[in-house]
């Protein structure tokens, strides 16, 4: 064996893959060629380096996980109104996410049956008495969804995201909320097809003539394992056909917490609710009972109006952004949908 | 069905916290890839969370036999040449080309220019700097194959796979990488003990 095929011959031997009659002859060689066995030799160091250096435990840095969730998030928001910065703390966040799906009310008008709802578009913030404000403007510049904590621009990365307590006012957040309840909308990419005037005729959601409510249960514990704790939620949500949607660890006083928010038949409701409260020393629990007939409908108008837009628009991209925050409304429309007639269990749990 | 089974599964249905679960489980293993493909720990971020986006998106074409991890991967490699050929990646070697010195055969020059080892004297610790600067020195696509062979452990059939090239492409992208990386090595040895500063005067 010479210089050149000892040399093409290298790799298989790192691969273990040379018959016993190359490897003899091959040895041959190196015993009396000093260049090439010293690129031989190069050759295993090098294999053995980058192997060591594969074998090295690499740590995701800790931000990694929510930053990747909270973008998911952020891709399905766009338009809807934006709560004040008043909501980044996790308890202002939490308390109002048992609250959010009843959104603030801003100056829809109803006539007498309920059915005609005459439009007009909401000037400032109204504030609830639970602090939910629905600001009016509907700009085009990445204004989230419906929901507490966020900054005054589109979520920055790495700002976590009690907002996603706000889920069911999250159109992006509803539509993995709602994921098993059927809607076939599947990834962020399915925009209505709403380049035609047939797509208004298709629209599933009515207008609500009579109230649509959703009970929501906050239950507030102290756990000693806040992970054990979390699993067993998650476990337990699961044997009761729930959807769960865990929000990631805040800090609080010192204390580390964890929210998640439950989706559950009604019939389910009570039996998931004794189960979670063994899961912990109970601080708190409200039960609340919301109307939410007046944001369905008023996000359901947004979404006609956008429709609207979509189909007279001319230029692709204005019509790309349209879709994409049409889509939004349709995703919180149907989350809606979902809800109605669910419990939601909006459950805090905290170290001690 | 075992753990990542049903949180795919879930997953699919758009169970966000099916999807965080997998992402905390398979973090570090793509963290590493990104940062072995990168070099940096800034670019490793962006790859990685790059990555686990277009693996939610992806989610439907994920079929339950494959190994999830390698899937992932296999998304981060080709969001990473992705990536490098729209940002026209620095490197400008012509991948699958002969590395060829000035003139004369190739294998000759090189093993003529193999004068006194550099090298002998270098301990481990030392050798894997020279590694890693070389390593980041690589095309693209050469580090790519390394990384995938040597780091990873991947079978040639498997990078064939990720790469979308064929068996006998990666084998020979392989061999040169591993032969650039030799020179690069070599020349970075002599550098340093000519005590030259590592970065300046690079090729």
């Amino acid at each position: 064996m010479d210089c050149r095929e000892t040399l093409n011959l290298i790799p298989d031997h790192l691969d273990g893959t040379l018959t016993g009659d190359e490897q003899a002859a091959m040895a041959e060689h190196l015993a009396v060629c000093p260049q090439c066995a010293r690129q031989m030799d190069m050759q295993k160091r090098l294999a053995a380096a980058l192997r060591e250096m594969g074998r090295e435990e690499i740590q995701a840095p800790p931000e990694l996980c929510g930053l990747v969730m909270s973008k998911l998030r952020t891709e399905r928001r766009t338009m809807l109104p934006r709560l004040p910065a008043a909501w980044r703390s996790a308890v202002a966040a939490a308390a109002a996410a048992v609250l959010i799906i009843a959104g603030g009310v801003a100056g829809l008008k109803m006539d007498g049956n309920g059915k005609v709802i005459v439009y007009s578009p909401p000037k400032t913030s109204v504030i609830d008495d639970q602090e939910n404000a629905v600001p009016s403007s509907n700009d085009a510049s990445g204004n989230d969804g419906i929901q507490p904590g966020d900054s005054n621009n589109t979520q920055p990365p790495g700002e976590e995201n009690i907002p996603d307590a706000g889920g069911s006012a999250n159109p992006g957040e509803s539509e993995q909320a709602s994921g098993n309840n059927g809607p076939t909308d599947k990834g962020e990419g399915r925009a209505p097809a709403a380049a035609d005037n047939k797509s208004l005729v298709e629209e599933p959601h009515v207008m609500l003539s009579n109230g649509i409510n959703v009970t929501s249960t906050f239950l507030k514990l102290a756990v000693d394992d806040l992970a054990g704790a979390r699993a067993k939620a998650v476990t337990m949500a699961y044997g009761h056909g729930a959807v769960t949607q865990v929000l990631p660890e805040e800090q609080s006083g010192g204390k580390k917490i964890v929210v998640l928010r439950l989706t559950v038949a009604s019939e389910q409701a009570t039996s998931l609710i004794s189960g979670l409260t063994g899961a912990g020393s109970l601080i708190n629990r409200q039960d609340e009972k919301r109307d939410i007939t007046s944001i369905y409908n008023e996000t359901l108008i947004q979404y006609n109006d956008l429709q609207s837009r979509i189909n007279s628009a001319s230029e692709s991209e204005e019509k790309r952004q349209l879709e994409m925050q049409a889509a939004s409304y349709k995703q919180q429309l149907t989350a809606w949908d979902a809800e109605a007639g669910k419990r939601v269990i909006m459950l805090w749990l905290e170290s001690r | 069905m075992n753990d990542t089974e049903l949180l795919v599964k879930r997953a699919k249905k758009k169970d966000s916290s099916a999807f965080e679960e997998l992402v905390r489980i398979h973090q570090n293993r793509v963290y590493a890839l990104s940062l072995q493909l990168s070099g940096n720990r800034d670019d490793a971020q962006d790859l990685a969370q790059e990555t686990f986006i277009r693996a939610f998106r992806a989610l439907d074409s994920f079929r339950n036999e494959a190994d999830f991890g390698t899937w992932l991967h296999r998304i981060a490699v080709n969001a990473w040449l992705n990536l490098r050929r729209k940002n026209d990646g620095k490197q400008t070697l012509s991948l699958d080309e002969p590395y060829k010195d000035e003139g004369g055969s190739e294998i000759q020059r090189e093993i003529a220019s193999d004068d006194g080892d550099p090298l002998l004297a270098l301990e481990e610790k030392e050798f894997r700097g020279l590694v890693r600067v070389a390593l980041m020195e690589l095309s693209d696509e050469h580090r790519t194959v390394l990384v995938l062979r040597e780091m990873e452990g991947y079978s040639y059939e498997e990078i064939s796979r990720m790469l979308e090239c064929s068996l006998g492409t990666v084998k020979s992208r392989l061999n040169r990488a591993r032969e650039v990386m030799r020179r690069k090595i070599i020349d970075l040895a002599r550098e340093t003990g000519e005590v030259l500063p590592l970065y300046e005067g690079r090729r």
